[in-house]
């Protein structure tokens, strides 16, 4: 499986838990989000990021995303920051799965890849 | 605008804007970060926090020196309500300090192996840091937060069964670690040697860490001004003179071996006795307070401004990457287009930290 890592406001635990996945479970981790199956998010939603974002939007509602970290599901502490934006302008409703924890374990995180096979 | 380079596996987002001349030399260089501000020092200043529920906050500055962040601010805290953790409180700190510091120099070593495009050397560099992560999860029951600290000591402290089986484990960590230096020597040595010079005068730039102690400042938070239990032992600056990317490479190589050392030392004499000082009454002896850890990029400062009620009114961080980035601007002068992305590896920055304050 090919994963494209959005980190759109992170402190970096998820992505060293995703890159630990990615070695232990054989994902490979790509830098293009044409050529991924799926795309995982990390982090609460900035601004600057979302304008990052703004530029591929209607690229990035066509794949499944999996929602890493209790920031990208509900902005966990940051819910009180100035900048609370919708991530789902961005990816897709519908097709999503949520991986609760701060940061969540490798193993966890691996059972998101079960759910995707479901969409 | 490159929102991540291409060749990094981490995805941290920031942008360098380097200016060339005719030969690809580069000019001048900036890096523009600020994509993932999670506004840290507003949030606390903002809503009324006490000190115990600060420390959650300052764990999630960063998720590679989580530990480090919230033994700065326990320390002011400490600083400011005069109470003195006792020795195991120290100890548990330090020994978890050196195992964030061994988790996140790998990284960054597998970080670099990565770039260069050295899959086997990435590999062996990971297995290190599978075995080191799964060491200090048996003893922390953590991953990436350890959340261990409190005010006045530490939540747990690690059972005499893990311990021992810690001890039995570090000569093997040890023996991985020794050889992974000789074939990051023989790999990535000749790759890096030379590239990137950053020198200044030894002492004369503010903060410390493995950059500076690249060009021979042996400057370190631990032996320097001793905190948690690092005045107990003995810590011999890891140093190199050269100042290139590949020395800055080779101290953190060596500082792995140091991390063990030290946590053998503090293993083979625990202490074990209370987790937190608990006075017969707290009271508030100054409102501001400051305190610095040796993070593993270097110093890391926290000023605190607290209320008698132990509400937290002012916080100021003061991360090593803040130092780092115009080091790095100023070593890609002059270098080959082409390295940058090796030279601005070598730096290990952390834009998580820099982007929280």
């Amino acid at each position: 499986m090919k994963v494209k890592v959005f980190n759109v406001g992170s402190c970096n635990g998820c992505d060293i838990e995703i890159l630990a996945w990615s070695v232990e479970y054989g994902i490979t981790l790509l830098d293009d989000p044409v050529r991924a199956d799926v795309y995982a998010v990390t982090g609460y939603l900035t601004a600057a990021n979302a304008e990052r974002l703004t530029q591929m939007q209607n690229h990035l509602k066509l794949r499944p995303v999996i929602l890493v970290g209790t920031c990208s599901i509900s902005q966990g502490l940051f819910l009180s920051a100035d900048e609370n934006l919708d991530r789902f302008e961005f990816f897709d409703r519908k097709q999503r799965c949520c991986i609760y924890g701060c940061p969540p374990s490798p193993e966890e995180i691996d059972a998101g890849r079960t759910i995707i096979d479901f969409f | 605008m490159a929102s991540t380079s291409k060749t990094y596996q981490f995805p941290e987002v920031f942008r360098l804007d380097l200016e060339l001349d005719p030969d690809a030399r580069v000019k001048s260089a900036r890096l523009i970060h600020g994509f993932s501000h999670r506004p840290v020092e507003q949030i606390i200043a903002a809503g009324p926090k006490s000190v115990h529920e600060t420390i959650y906050i300052i764990e999630r500055i960063c998720g590679l020196c989580s530990h480090a962040h919230a033994t700065a601010f326990c320390q002011a805290v400490e600083a400011c309500f005069d109470l003195d953790p006792p020795l195991t409180a120290r100890q548990v700190r330090s020994v978890v300090a050196e195992f964030e510091r061994l988790a996140d120099h790998l990284l960054h070593l597998g970080e670099v192996a990565h770039i260069l495009q050295e899959q086997t050397l990435f590999l062996a560099v990971w297995d290190l840091r599978k075995k080191a992560t799964a060491t200090a999860e048996k003893l922390t029951q953590k991953r990436v937060h350890f959340g261990i600290n409190c005010i006045g000591g530490v939540h747990s402290a690690p059972p005499l069964e893990a311990r021992e089986e810690t001890l039995l484990e570090l000569p093997n960590l040890k023996a991985d670690a020794s050889r992974l230096n000789e074939i990051f020597a023989d790999n990535a040595g000749s790759k890096l040697a030379g590239r990137g010079i950053f020198k200044a005068k030894a002492g004369v730039l503010e903060g410390t860490g493995p950059n500076l102690r690249a060009f021979g400042d042996r400057r370190d938070v631990r032996s320097m001004k001793p905190y948690a239990a690092y005045g107990t032992i003995k810590i011999e600056p890891e140093v190199a003179t050269e100042g290139d990317a590949w020395s800055r490479i080779r101290v953190r190589l060596g500082e792995l071996l140091q991390s063990l050392d030290i946590i053998e030392q503090l293993f083979a004499d625990f202490d074990e006795g209370e987790l937190v000082h608990r006075p017969q009454q707290t009271g508030l002896i100054r409102e501001k307070a400051s305190s610095s850890v040796e993070a593993p990029r270097g110093e890391d400062v926290h000023n605190v401004h607290i209320s008698p009620e132990g509400i937290v009114h002012q916080l100021t961080i003061t991360v090593p990457t803040l130092r780092i980035i115009p080091h790095l601007e100023r070593a890609l002068i002059g270098a080959a287009a082409a390295d940058a992305d090796k030279i601005v590896a070598s730096f290990d920055l952390c834009l998580a930290c820099r982007d929280s304050t």
